[in-house]
């Protein structure tokens, strides 16, 4: 089954699809009150959490995995573990904390995938980039910016990218990101250093500007 | 040579303490590598923070399949079920290579024990089970009671105690569970059950999740798919 027809359903028209914006949504509900209402019975307040996170656990997928369908594959598969799960949740962690973890296991889970895969050859085709001889508008200049950077980010070893995107696209606090990780601050602090000094590098490459051998993929080892 | 990364982190994000800052200036002057590490890494904190928040895109609302609800759809399907989406392709051939096996058994009610051998049991037990068993009950069940079904996690709940157990071959059953839920269901099918949920005919697994390596369970999960659709009726779960 291919992956549009999949994602059409089993049944095709029969089912019909709900059209709904992963957007934030700002409800007077804390994500708390809303899983004790979950266990309660109210089914809809797992609706209202999915629609609160849906955006942000599509753009951690999205800027780990670096390919928006399996980011988009991710994000489904987070929320249906979090469905899963949800009636044994005991609320040790804040829930964001854990709705983080089960995300981020999720995108080692498709990494993981990938590598059985073979991978296709991240290129950086000059011929892709606009004509850099022509003037181009300022948000136009971003856009290709932000492109390479999210080719360069695949480049960073996964332990280093996964604590890089929390911190500095997501940005969630050192503490936080070592609650979701389950490993020391210092720990956080070390891989986003090295996953700057990575990213830094990489993007230091595409642009033909001479490097040292990469520092962190030979610690990494 | 040791780096300290940790401070290192903090300098490149202008947090470090003024006590520090000797120190680490120190081994930058002597650490050739660690001075171009900063520049690369503030480089790449700049180009990180630069990355805009990405709208999910269209097709990903597409995917969001509208299981038991919206228009001519079961009234009495919960809202949520809305989000269940759809299964990594691999995933049918593993769903289906994992809950075919383990279906029934020829027995009523499986006990845990029992199960437990059957999951040891290897090719043997693939043909055993290839039958599909499934457990008759006349019970009508609502979501508390799907809910002890699961607490019960694979052994008779309180609320079947006193049925008469009767099983069917149905090699349909756990595959239109399956199909139901686009093949989420994983784990160890302990229990296949043909009964009825609010009224209408229902298949209910009850699948057994684990943490993995080899661990036990800890985790019952209950599907309720419509029997005469497969399509997606209810679900509960619990910690066991």
């Amino acid at each position: 089954m291919d992956r549009e027809a999949r994602h059409r359903g089993r049944d095709g028209d029969r089912r019909p699809t709900l059209l709904v914006a992963f957007a934030t949504v700002d409800a007077p509900d804390t994500d708390e009150e809303l899983v004790r209402r979950f266990k309660d019975g109210s089914a809809d307040s797992f609706e209202v959490l999915v629609q609160r996170h849906g955006a942000r656990v599509y753009n951690l997928c999205l800027r780990i995995l670096g390919d928006p369908d399996e980011a988009a594959d991710a994000s489904q598969d987070t929320f249906l573990a979090v469905l899963r799960k949800l009636n044994t949740f005991r609320g040790d962690s804040a829930f964001t904390t854990w709705l983080h973890r089960v995300a981020v296991n999720a995108c080692y889970d498709s990494l993981r995938g990938k590598r059985r895969r073979p991978v296709l050859q991240i290129v950086r085709d000059e011929d892709e980039r606009p004509e850099t001889s022509l003037p181009a508008p300022d948000h136009a200049d971003q856009v290709v910016f932000s492109v390479d950077v999210a080719k360069a980010l695949l480049e960073v070893p996964e332990e280093f990218r996964v604590v890089l995107v929390m911190a500095d696209v997501q940005d969630l606090p050192y503490d936080e990101i070592a609650r979701v990780l389950e490993i020391p601050v210092g720990t956080v602090k070390s891989r986003m250093f090295r996953g700057r000094a990575a990213l830094g590098r990489a993007l230091g490459a595409s642009r033909g500007e001479p490097s040292s051998a990469s520092r962190a993929s030979e610690e990494e080892a | 040579m040791n780096h300290p990364y940790e401070l290192l982190a903090e300098l490149v994000d202008g947090t470090l303490d003024e006590g520090d800052l000797a120190g680490v200036q120190a081994h930058l002057d002597v650490c050739p590598a660690c001075r171009e590490d900063v520049a690369h890494a503030s480089a790449g904190r700049e180009a990180a923070r630069s990355l805009p928040q990405v709208t999910a895109p269209a097709k990903l609302r597409q995917h969001v399949i509208v299981a038991g609800g919206g228009r001519g759809a079961p009234s009495q399907a919960p809202g949520w079920y809305r989000w269940v989406g759809v299964a990594a392709a691999a995933a049918v051939v593993v769903a289906i290579a994992i809950a075919l096996p383990n279906v029934g058994g020829g027995r009523g009610i499986d006990s845990p024990e029992e199960n437990s051998q059957e999951a040891m049991a290897g090719a043997e037990t693939q043909d055993a089970n290839s039958g599909g068993r499934v457990e008759l009950q006349d019970e009508n069940y609502d979501a508390t009671e799907l809910q002890e079904l699961a607490r019960a996690g694979g052994t008779a709940s309180a609320v079947e105690a006193n049925a008469p157990q009767v099983t069917s071959a149905d090699p349909s059953a756990a595959r239109c569970v399956s199909e139901a839920f686009d093949e989420q269901p994983v784990g160890r099918l302990a229990r296949l059950i043909l009964a009825r949920f609010e009224g209408r005919d229902a298949y209910i697994a009850v699948y057994l999740e684990g943490p993995g390596a080899d661990e036990p369970p800890d985790t019952a999960a209950v599907w309720v798919a419509a029997k005469d659709d497969c399509s997606i009726l209810s679900f509960a779960s619990a910690r066991i």
